[in-house]
């Protein structure tokens, strides 16, 4: 137990750390940067579909309601490579990063009432942008090249903490309390093109955190009401919106010297965010599972107005798990969990009027490392935005990997 | 085994998958029409509200000591041995002591007359704390002549000499009272004769060449007179101390001047510039005065040095760094100065000025003076001012 604790510890610590790759998409200095909604990596592999979905190991971060079914203490750490092949029709790159994607734990307090305390720390979102704008002054007497260079950094991360209950065999209720905090950078560079003319930098620095809560509920077992529902299982989950306090600093480097604005204090309203979704188990061996999540960021508020280019979001996921056998001897294959899925978004992005959308292929893998080890991996792939208007397309390529351990915890050994 | 490729495998296959990633540069950024931020780049020249010229006495401790008088000029040169250097011979006679210098510039009427006296200095003192108003009152004594030169302005590494008061340089050789830890071993200060119409510059303790360094030379032989020694000193400190009257009062000009020195400061209203504003370039230009500015073929480039000031007024500091500033080419009086720095500094924030003095080294070894048009002056194309092209956020 401690070997594998270790190495949990060591892939949060190193995913955590890690910050490798050069940057994101272009798109992220727009809002609070690209959303993370992400329930788990097995989700990641089913067209991040969740809501409904339950597991005996697996904790899903975005409908504490799920926790009911887990029957041992589960903790998972996980990280998310992100590459974006970015074009604008005439100019192309391939940038990529890979991050920590979260650390969840789970400990079952009374596993037959569904009774289980989770809480862990997951991104909420990410923004990462680095491009170039080039520009000249001439005036009377002065001519003067330069180029901007508009970098974005920082993000909001979720704490949460949470209990499930299920007061029936086909009722799973649960809550959590989260804390989003974080810090967004936009740093702004003029670059003359002459070493005659002084760069210098802009950063904009807006710090954050607030409480929200989650509360959701699963409705299994629908053979009641239609005996041909009876594999189904409903899932719904409400997160409230949040009144972020925000300080708000600019920071000059000019000549060297480092010169920081006095904070201004404000707020920052991210609205609530509803999902639904269904998991349908026709067999022992396949599940299917279907999510709706809206945003309604037309309520959102920055600085007393609707932040610009935004507009409601929601998405829509769906798919497809062969589970694996739980046979003892199987084989590997057999034991592994196969995942296919499609996420369809309209994102909240909306620069000019121009609704930008995205979709994404997505497949994945449960392997089992041990009898209470899982190794979780989902690969997907996507294209978001347009090219209408001068835009910029992404194709994006996301790899995630986690690392689930499930144990029974406070078992008396049984004596002779 | 197997275990353990199963956990290494995300992180490799993350790390193989990173390294494939592109560096975001310029040349491979993409343009969109998305909300960046914008700047908008403007360019003004604004006239300096106001300007002063004022007088602080600062050591010198230079290359070159200075001694004589010129046009309302004075310079005094004190100097003296390292007491440590003298060995202890309290049963001498001093047979000779003289003085040697080696002449480096001249300022004034090279036909003039120059001279000076020498005179036993009567207090502890050192180079780097010793200024105009430390030679003003009980620093020598000017009552006992201890060697004289009469003479005039010479080749330009002409030697100097002058033979010293033997009863002084006896002193040297004595051994130090108890309790004291230099007895009345303070060395000497050469002061400028009445009838002298030059300053002339010498080489100082603190050149590298020992050719070139003051030495003083004593010969001494015991009291039956048979046994003659003679001992040559070239290690000891010296400065001197300068001055002249009245520079302030030309309200219509700002004076750098050297060896004194009498330093300016212009002052600038940016408060139209808000916090966040980028100065990419600000050119700091001022006109020269030739008619009254006060150089020689000694002062080399001319250059003045542009720094920010710290706090109001003339005691307020300055900051160490500096710029220079020099003839703009192509123009005869125009003298251009990079004040981007300062600039900057003052956006957003309080303005204490630019200070202007003579720049480099000359500044503590001449009479050089820089004199420029001030804020003041009767012509507004001769006022100094300021050319600054900037940057503020646009949205």
């Amino acid at each position: 137990m401690k070997r594998k604790l270790f190495v949990l510890c060591a892939l949060a610590f190193t995913a955590s750390t890690l910050h490798a790759g050069s940057g994101g998409s272009i798109y992220s200095l727009m809002g609070i940067g690209d959303l993370r909604m992400t329930p788990n990596v097995r989700a990641a592999g089913m067209g991040y579909a969740g809501y409904a979905v339950t597991s005996p190991s697996y904790i899903n971060t975005l409908s504490p309601a799920s926790w009911t079914r887990l029957e041992r203490v589960s903790m998972e750490a996980s990280l998310l490579y992100e590459g974006f092949s970015s074009t604008n029709g005439t100019q192309s790159r391939y940038l990529a990063r890979t991050d920590f994607s979260g650390a969840m734990f789970a400990l079952p307090l009374s596993p037959r009432d569904g009774i289980t305390l989770g809480m862990g720390f997951t991104p909420y979102s990410k923004v990462d942008y680095d491009t170039y704008t080039t520009q000249g002054y001439t005036g009377v007497e002065d001519t003067m090249l330069y180029s901007i260079n508009h970098k974005g950094l920082g993000g909001i991360s979720k704490g949460q903490i949470g209990l499930s209950w299920a007061p029936t065999r086909k009722i799973s209720i649960g809550a959590s309390l989260n804390y989003l905090f974080g810090t967004l950078e936009a740093r702004t560079s003029l670059i003359p093109s002459s070493t005659g003319y002084a760069p210098g930098t802009q950063n904009e620095e807006t710090t954050m955190n607030g409480v929200n809560f989650t509360v959701s509920a699963l409705l299994d077992n629908l053979g009641d009401l239609v005996p041909a529902l009876s594999p189904l299982t409903l899932g719904v989950a409400l997160t409230t919106g949040v009144d972020l306090s925000t300080t708000h600093r600019y920071t000059y480097i000019f000549e060297g010297r480092y010169d920081t604005t006095s904070e201004q204090v404000g707020r920052l309203v991210i609205p609530m965010t509803l999902g639904v979704g269904f998991a349908y188990h026709p067999t022992d061996r396949w599940l299917f599972a279907a999510d709706i999540t809206v945003q309604p960021w037309s309520m959102s508020e920055f600085r007393g107005a609707t932040p610009t280019a935004i507009r409601d979001a929601r998405s829509i996921g769906m798919g497809v798990e062969r589970l694996p056998s739980r046979e003892p001897g199987a084989p590997l294959l057999d034991r592994t969990a196969f995942r296919l899925g499609f996420l369809y978004q309209a994102t909240y992005y909306n620069p000019n009027g121009e609704p930008i959308n995205a979709w994404a292929a997505t497949a994945g893998l449960g392997i089992p490392v041990s009898q209470d080890t899982h190794l979780n991996l989902a690969v997907d792939y996507g294209i978001r935005g347009t090219l209408n208007q001068g835009l910029i397309l992404d194709h994006i390529f996301r790899f995630s990997a986690s690392l689930t351990i499930s144990q029974r915890w406070f078992m008396r050994p049984e004596e002779d | 085994m197997r275990d353990g490729i199963y956990r290494a495998l995300p992180i490799v296959l993350a790390f193989v998958v990173a390294a494939c990633s592109e560096d975001p540069t310029e040349q491979n950024a993409l343009l969109a029409p998305l909300p960046f931020l914008e700047v908008a780049v403007r360019e003004t020249t604004i006239t300096a509200t106001d300007g002063e010229t004022f007088r602080k006495y600062v050591p010198m401790n230079s290359l070159i000591n200075l001694v004589g008088q010129s046009d309302g000029y004075t310079a005094y040169l004190p100097m003296s041995i390292y007491s440590n250097q003298f060995p202890t011979r309290d049963t001498v006679n001093v047979v000779s002591a003289r003085l040697s210098l080696r002449a480096a510039s001249f300022f004034g009427d090279s036909s003039g007359a120059f001279g000076f006296t020498v005179h036993r200095i009567e207090r502890n003192w050192n180079q780097v704390t010793t200024i105009w108003d430390s030679v003003q009152s009980g620093f020598y004594d000017p009552s006992i002549l201890r060697g004289q030169y009469s003479g005039g302005v010479g080749a330009d590494t002409e030697m100097v000499y002058v033979e010293l008061d033997t009863a002084m340089a006896r002193e040297w050789l004595s051994s130090v009272p108890t309790g004291q830890t230099s007895g009345s071993k303070f060395g000497f200060i050469l002061i400028p004769t009445p009838g002298t119409s030059v300053v002339r510059g010498f080489h100082s303790f603190e050149m590298d060449s020992t050719q070139n360094r003051p030495s003083i030379r004593i010969i001494a032989e015991n009291l039956t007179q048979t046994v003659r020694d003679t001992m040559t000193f070239t290690l000891g400190i010296d400065t001197f101390t300068g001055n002249v009257d009245g520079l302030e009062s030309h309200t219509d000009l700002l004076s750098a001047q050297s060896g004194v020195v009498y330093r300016s400061i212009l002052n600038f209203d940016v408060s139209f510039m808000t916090k966040g504003t980028l100065i990419s370039k600000a050119e700091l230009l001022l006109e020269r005065d030739p008619r009254t500015s006060r150089l020689n073929r000694f002062s080399g480039d001319s250059i003045i040095a542009i720094h920010t000031m710290l706090a109001k007024g003339a005691l307020g500091g300055f900051e160490p760094f500096s710029t220079r500033g020099a003839r703009k080419a192509g123009t005869a009086d125009t003298y251009v100065a990079d004040a981007r720095r300062a600039v900057q500094a003052w956006v957003g924030s309080t303005s204490y000025g630019l200070l202007l003095r003579v720049g480099g080294d000359q500044e503590f070894q001449s009479f050089d003076l820089l004199t420029f048009h001030s804020p003041s002056a009767s012509s507004a194309a001769l006022r100094p001012r300021l050319k600054i092209l900037y940057s503020v956020p646009k949205n």
